[in-house]
């Protein structure tokens, strides 16, 4: 175990609903309308609002329940211990409270109640360009910068060659930062972070801002910082990101922390949580697994074109039962019912299957046993589809239905998010795993593939 | 708001949301970021001279033309007894202390709002923007004491060893008191912004209420109570004595430093005590 980082304890901080100022005249007007016995306009607002219940609003009532009037809970006893050297990696919705915690930790604002520690020096980068004054060139701003998180000028200047490298501005650097452009502003702020000497980096989702090489080199970059023994902090809603960058995942949700990686791992150690498992819940969140989808009434069910009408989506296992769980080592058969109204294309149907951040895993389609140019003639069709395991690796997945009507390439009938399952692993030794017994890598596909293995005698 | 303990090799930094004012603390992290006064006050000279011509000039031409003006319409129009002191050194040493509080009190009063880009995403001691402007100040009003107070007097033979050496008291009392008030506003001002209107009005006030345009011997008896306790009043009618060859009277002085301190500290406690909540209000 190594040596912890930081330190949360019972951290907590309470905010402000609404406006924090009021003009004399709104106040005067607000008296004077209770005197005459008139419900001010805001109280009204305020009924309304609180008077309808969401899941998906961003302040939930456990975060107003026990605050002071007109307050609420961004944070609530925040207690985690981070280890020297983690890369650790927030998320949650919008509002949640990751970037609360982030200004705390930067010490930009100080906790209500409760209390953090840290060990080393911090250094964070918060939205884009942090402390960057415009009138003062991108290698007077490193200078700017630098100071401000505590770097000592000669340590700077034996950085500044690798900065201004790294940033990849070239002459830009001795020019006006007013005249940056906003990935500029990103590259410069992130390499100056990233090259200063400190042990603790915190990056709060600034790099959306850079190109998509850029955004490669910076998560290179900060793997190799960890590498070092430097801690990371980062916040994001690019999973994969997350995913690639860290080797612990908090979930935060409505200011508290709803899930952590390393937690569920000391817990239970048979089926550990990983940060995949845990950007995977966060993408999830909300949205139910839909195993089949009939319609009975034709008059409700989907018509493509006019001519096309889709009565059922089925996952099926190999027993016909139709589920949304799957085990690895399950096939999964996708069953579609559809009529056909008219003879009037040569009618094929695609599947398309992405993971739900959106990446395509595969698409699959019945042209391989119909022949191009015949009509489809008009009545009910049934088709299967088997995925046959292993294929699949732990995930969850959607299926998109498409209608390819020949040549008409103009008139691609698609229907997104038909049906959509789950699959599982309880890592029981199998063909693939093989005597493998921890969790299988976050990869999309994990199929069997043959393997040889050749013993070449005595070396 | 913190404390360290050497541990591990690694500097522990504890925050807690309770804590109380460690002026120790404080005093420690200001010299921890005491490079950082200095690129702030670098920061500053150069954003306030980018894009004009005459740059540092405007140092020396802001109180000339001041002066000039007071000259032209107190000097010679409404011809405002001077205590026997040249027209000119009269009004220099009025004006260029007055810009000297003025250029460490204004931009203090706006400094939480006007570098919020800065405050709500970096850890830094605040206090020290409002300690950049009070040396950027001082900086100012050296440059216009050297080329002009000093040279003029010595032109018009008012140069005495008196206005050479109160300079130091006078400078560091006009500062303190500027850093003070506008450390009592700052915070004040990022919340009710309110502030920011209101200062230059009760500036104005002050700036009539203390003898720049004319002498203290001018003023009728029942005010002169004020202009015994009026900081700026102290420190102008100290520069005029100087140039008279007068020492500045002991209760003056006591009475200025006294008012300097008193302003610091207040200034630096109020400050202090919303540091950590000052993003929050902005």
């Amino acid at each position: 175990m190594s040596e912890w980082a930081i330190k949360f304890n019972r951290l907590s901080k309470l905010y402000r609903i609404g406006r924090s100022n009021i003009t004399a005249a709104e106040m005067l007007n607000d008296r004077l309308r209770r005197m005459v016995g008139l419900r001010s306009r805001r109280a009204a607002v305020t009924a309304t609002t609180t008077g309808q219940h969401d899941s998906h609003l961003v302040l939930d009532a456990s975060q107003t329940a026990d605050a002071p009037h007109n307050h609420f809970w961004a944070l609530r006893e925040i207690d985690v211990t981070i280890n020297q050297g983690d890369r650790v990696g927030i998320i949650g919705p919008n509002g949640c409270g990751k970037s609360t915690l982030l200004k705390i930790l930067s010490r930009i604002t100080t906790p209500t109640t409760g209390e953090f520690r840290f060990r080393g020096r911090l250094i964070s980068l918060l939205e884009i360009g942090t402390g960057f004054h415009g009138d003062l060139s991108g290698r007077e701003n490193i200078f700017l910068n630098g100071s401000i998180m505590g770097m000592k000028p000669a340590e700077i200047r034996r950085r500044l060659g690798e900065i201004i490298e790294f940033s990849e501005l070239g002459e830009m650097i001795d020019t006006p930062v007013k005249r940056y452009s906003s990935g500029m502003y990103v590259r410069l702020a992130f390499s100056v972070a990233a090259h200063l000497e400190s042990e603790l980096l915190i990056v709060d989702e600034v790099l959306a801002v850079g190109d998509a090489a850029f955004q490669r080199k910076c998560s290179e970059k900060m793997l190799e910082v960890a590498g070092k023994g430097r801690t990371l902090i980062f916040v994001s809603h690019d999973m994969d990101a997350v995913n690639r960058i860290c080797n612990r995942a908090l979930h935060m949700a409505h200011g508290r922390i709803i899930n952590d990686s390393a937690i569920g791992a000391a817990s239970d150690h048979s089926s550990s949580v990983s940060v995949s498992d845990i950007t995977r819940s966060y993408i999830r969140a909300g949205i139910d697994l839909v195993h089949e989808q009939v319609w009975t009434d034709p008059t409700q069910a989907p018509l493509f074109n006019a001519h096309i009408r889709l009565r059922a989506v089925r996952l099926l296992n190999d027993l016909g039962v139709s589920q949304s769980q799957y085990d690895v080592k399950e096939n999964i058969v996708i069953e579609l019912d559809f009529e056909v109204l008219e003879e009037r294309y040569p009618l094929n149907v695609h599947l398309h299957m992405k993971d739900l951040s959106g990446h395509y895993v595969l698409v699959t389609m019945d042209n391989l046993n119909v022949h191009g140019d015949t009509k489809r003639a008009s009545g009910r069709y049934r088709e299967r589809c088997t995925i046959t395991a292993p294929l699949l690796n732990v995930g969850d997945y959607r299926i998109d239905v498409e209608f390819w009507p020949g040549r008409a390439l103009e008139n691609r009938l698609l229907m997104s998010s038909v049906v959509s399952f789950s699959v599982t692993d309880d890592c029981r030794p199998e063909g693939v795993r093989g005597n493998w017994p921890n969790q299988w890598p976050n990869s999309i596909t994990r199929p069997y593939l043959p393997w040889q293995v050749d013993y070449l005698g005595p070396s | 708001m913190s404390s360290h303990i050497s541990r591990n090799q690694l500097k522990e930094t504890v925050v807690r949301g309770d804590s109380q004012i460690d002026m120790l603390a404080l005093l420690r992290s200001i010299w921890e970021y005491r490079l950082l006064l200095l690129v702030f006050c670098k920061r500053d000279l150069k954003g306030r001279y980018t894009q004009t011509v005459l740059g540092l000039g405007w140092v020396l031409l802001t109180p000339l033309i001041t002066v000039g003006v007071f000259m032209i319409v107190f000097g010679l129009m409404v011809k405002v007894p001077t205590d026997g002191l040249p027209t000119i050194m009269f009004y220099l040493v009025a004006v260029i202390p007055w810009y000297a509080f003025m250029n460490v009190l204004n931009p203090s009063v706006q400094m939480i709002e006007g570098n919020a880009g800065l405050i709500s995403k970096v850890y830094f001691p605040r206090i020290l923007i409002g300690g950049s402007y009070a040396v950027g100040a001082a900086f100012d009003f050296l440059i216009a004491y050297t080329l002009l107070i000093t040279p003029f007097a010595i032109a018009y033979g008012v140069w005495t060893i008196q206005l050479l050496l109160v300079m130091p008291v006078l400078l560091l009392s006009t500062l303190m008191i500027g850093l003070g008030v506008g450390l009592v506003l700052a915070p004040i001002n990022a919340k009710y912004r309110d502030v920011k209107h209101f200062v230059p009005l009760a500036l104005q006030l002050f700036y009539y209420s203390t003898p720049a345009i004319y002498p203290v011997s001018a003023v009728p008896p029942w005010a002169k109570p004020w202009y015994e306790v009026n900081p700026l009043s102290l420190v102008i009618t100290s520069y005029r004595e100087a140039m008279l060859g007068h020492w500045p009277s002991a209760s003056h002085l006591t009475t200025l430093c006294v008012m300097a301190i008193v302003c610091l500290a207040v200034g630096v406690y109020v400050f202090q005590r919303q540091d950590g909540r000052i993003v929050d209000t902005l």
